[in-house]
């Protein structure tokens, strides 16, 4: 039975991938790709692709191409990290995420076409920093071969 | 029955050039047209033939202003996209609550290399 593809997976899966080959930069640091209910330590990253929607430019016949929200939370313990070392978590995110050709070439299945940085929200709560880190992509299934 | 496979169609995304020094290209397009259009009618007034010749290919682009470079002037060449056109007029504007941009239109005409 064939699998059909899901674009949120793809764009999880594939941003992992590029995390993975940066975890020496990352040391401790847990990465997890989407929702789980399993119980989680701190630090870590979760990488979500919150939605996607057809790419609006090809309007009533989107033909596997999307436009996602895609969402990285980064979390930290207050007892265990101070905020400079959760902050130099953040700022790895946001340095791995702003070098688009390596995170296209990281991608798993189809293309990423492109992808910019939206915001940075920062918070703190039950002892744990976390910051949710959120970007744009563009990406496309990939072609029947 | 088993499920159908999902798969996409590719297209092209972004920009043809992004290697101008002096802006961050946020937009471009060119326009294609002939010098010569020549159409010549029967005793009808119906076309009956045409001639369409020496291409001329318009472009436009524009972008935000960057603090350094060499901006291109009106009446020089500028390369974009491999390909050299004469500029026809450069556009420098800005405003109190955002960057300043930089619009370029030029021509490529078929016979001028």
């Amino acid at each position: 039975m064939p699998t059909p593809l899901a674009i949120r997976s793809i764009a999880e899966q594939s941003v992992l991938a590029r995390f993975a080959q940066f975890a020496a930069d990352l040391p401790g640091v847990q990465l997890h790709a989407g929702q789980t209910d399993e119980v989680r330590s701190v630090p870590i990253i979760i990488f979500h692709a919150e939605s996607a929607r057809p790419a609006a430019d090809l309007g009533g016949y989107p033909l596997g191409n999307f436009e996602l929200t895609f969402k990285i939370y980064v979390y930290s313990s207050a007892d265990d990290s101070t905020l400079a070392e959760h902050r130099q978590r953040v700022e790895a995110v946001q340095a791995i995420m702003q070098d688009l050709p390596g995170l296209k070439a990281a991608w798993t299945q189809g293309q990423l076409y492109h992808g910019w940085f939206s915001s940075d929200e920062e918070g703190v709560a039950d002892r744990r920093w976390g910051n949710l880190i959120s970007y744009t992509l563009f990406s496309v299934y990939p072609t029947a071969s | 029955m088993a499920l159908p496979q999902t798969y996409g169609t590719d297209h092209v995304y972004g920009l043809l050039d992004t290697t101008q020094d002096y802006i961050t290209i946020q937009s471009d397009g060119i326009d294609d047209s002939c010098g010569v259009d020549v159409k010549v009618l029967d005793s009808t007034g119906r076309v009956c033939t045409v001639r369409k010749d020496d291409l001329h290919n318009a472009l436009t682009y524009m972008g935000i202003l960057k603090p350094g470079g060499t901006k291109p002037k009106a009446g020089f060449t500028v390369t974009f996209d491999s390909v050299s056109y004469i500029i026809d007029t450069v556009t420098n504007a800005g405003e109190n609550t955002g960057f300043r941009k930089f619009t370029v239109k030029a021509t490529k005409y078929q016979q001028i290399t």
